[in-house]
């Protein structure tokens, strides 16, 4: 009786007559009889159509129809956006490939350029250049100070607002902050221009400009700028100069009283790593003291 | 030719939809999971989601549709809940000639199958009921259900089977 779902063809009907009589014949057909029987005793709540037709309106309110036309307008507001940002990225490659690398204060890092030339860049400066062009023409613009390692091809020129350094493979420094402009040359041949005239220099040779404007020669000892070494090396430059540097690689403050002279010359130098004894190099042979107003902030004034 | 094209949009076409069909698919939709409350939520979802999306519908596929929503509904909502029935025995007879001892029985019988009922699969329960409550065909219950008759009919087997198992001989 277990077989071929005998109850479940015998409830819709679908069982010869045979197997019906057999069936009916049973203990187990009564049993069966009398649940069916009282199943259909079973009742279950109302549905009510109109009430719940009525309610459904009220519901389906709360909700936006999707309709055709809405569905193509989005399509097309969508095509549309996709669109402007596709052409917005193909612009942007196009017109700005510009690379910037900069740093923070107290901070230096070293940059591959494409063509592997490489720059160091000290504390506060930033370098751009476009990537593009940049195969072509080797132009990389600079603010602040950098070492460059060239690799050796077609002519390098460092742009700064206070001249420009055109080179073929070398080793050179370029410091171009607020006026100055100085460029020392480690390696190879290095042209600077600025407004006033142009000067070649070889290894060994640096030039600063000074305060007319022209670019004074100067003589180098070294075969890589100081602060690469972790000090910062001055001969012949303004207390004020000086300063600058002081808070530019340690990421501080210097006010001064208006007794100190900022155009006092200072030649020496300071460590990058130790504070207290930067400002001990610097300004106790000067006969200037300094106070911490807080760990950032200090002021100088005349002993 | 637009005009020929019953649109599910059109409100007069919504109500007729809404009429044919909203209450079989709660009272499925109940004897599925004994509870009404939630067989009506369903229903009424599923029916916003027509409304909503009347325009991309044919009115032929409506009803799939429909059903199609209450089945993914019912499955998403509570799947992980176990539920228990709660049938409503029919009113008691206002006369009666049967003896108490009878009536004693009957009522514990009734409360034997209820709980019987409500221990069964959830598929064997909803094609049982649908057919035995509802009287529709093992046709039909495929239909609804998008299974085969083949399949309806051994779950009304299987669903005999255990319901007469639980009761015992009475």
């Amino acid at each position: 009786m277990d077989k071929d779902n005998f109850l479940g063809r015998w409830l819709a009907d679908d069982i010869s007559d045979e197997e019906k009589k057999e069936f009916e014949n049973s203990d187990d057909y009564l049993a069966y009889k009398d649940i069916l029987r009282n199943v259909e005793k079973f009742d279950r709540p109302v549905f009510d159509v109109e009430k719940g037709l009525k309610s459904q309106k009220e519901y389906n309110k709360t909700f936006k129809k999707a309709t055709k036309s809405k569905v193509i307008k989005l399509k097309f507001w969508l095509y549309t956006a996709a669109a402007a940002v596709v052409i917005l990225f193909g612009l942007r490659t196009v017109l700005f490939t510009t690379t910037e690398v900069s740093t923070e204060m107290a901070e230096t890092k070293t940059w591959t350029l494409p063509e592997n030339s490489i720059v160091t860049l000290n504390a506060d400066s930033s370098i751009e250049y476009d990537k593009k062009s940049f195969a072509e023409n080797r132009i990389i613009y600079l603010k602040g100070e950098a070492f460059f390692d060239v690799e050796k091809g077609s002519s390098f020129t460092v742009k700064t607002k206070n001249g420009d350094i055109t080179v073929l493979g070398t080793e050179f420094n370029v410091y171009a902050r607020n006026e100055n402009i100085e460029v020392h040359c480690f390696e190879g041949k290095v042209q600077v221009t600025n407004t006033k005239e142009t000067v070649i220099l070889t290894p060994g040779k640096a030039i600063k400009s000074n305060a007319e404007g022209t670019l004074d020669p100067k003589e180098i000892k070294e075969s890589k700028p100081s602060w690469m070494q972790g000090k910062s090396t001055f001969n012949q430059v303004t207390l004020k100069h000086l300063i600058g540097e002081l808070e530019r690689q340690y990421d501080i403050k210097i006010t001064t009283n208006p007794n100190v002279d900022l155009n006092r010359l200072f030649s020496g130098f300071f460590v990058h790593n130790d504070l207290d004894k930067a400002l001990q190099t610097c300004f106790d042979p000067m006969d200037i003291s300094y106070i911490f107003k807080n760990p950032k902030n200090l002021e100088l004034k005349n002993k | 030719m637009s005009e020929n094209i019953i649109s599910v949009c059109d409100e007069k076409v919504y109500e007729q939809l809404y009429r044919e069909h909203a209450e079989k698919i709660c009272y499925y939709l109940y004897y599925k999971y004994g509870d009404m409350e939630k067989a009506q939520d369903i229903v009424q979802d599923s029916f916003a989601k027509l409304w909503t999306n009347c325009a991309k519908i044919i009115f032929g596929a409506a009803k799939s549709f429909l059903y199609k929503i209450a089945n993914n509904a019912s499955i998403n909502d509570y799947k992980h809940q176990k539920t228990v029935l709660k049938f409503k025995s029919t009113e008691q007879k206002t006369y009666t000639n049967e003896s108490p001892e009878f009536q004693m029985e009957e009522k514990e019988f009734m409360h034997k199958l209820n709980l019987a009922i409500s221990n069964l699969k959830e598929g064997q329960r909803e094609v049982f009921l649908l057919n035995r409550i509802e009287k529709k065909t093992y046709k039909e219950i495929a239909e609804m259900l998008d299974i085969s008759v083949k399949a309806v009919e051994k779950r009304m087997h299987l669903a005999l089977i255990i319901l007469r198992k639980k009761i015992g001989n009475v």
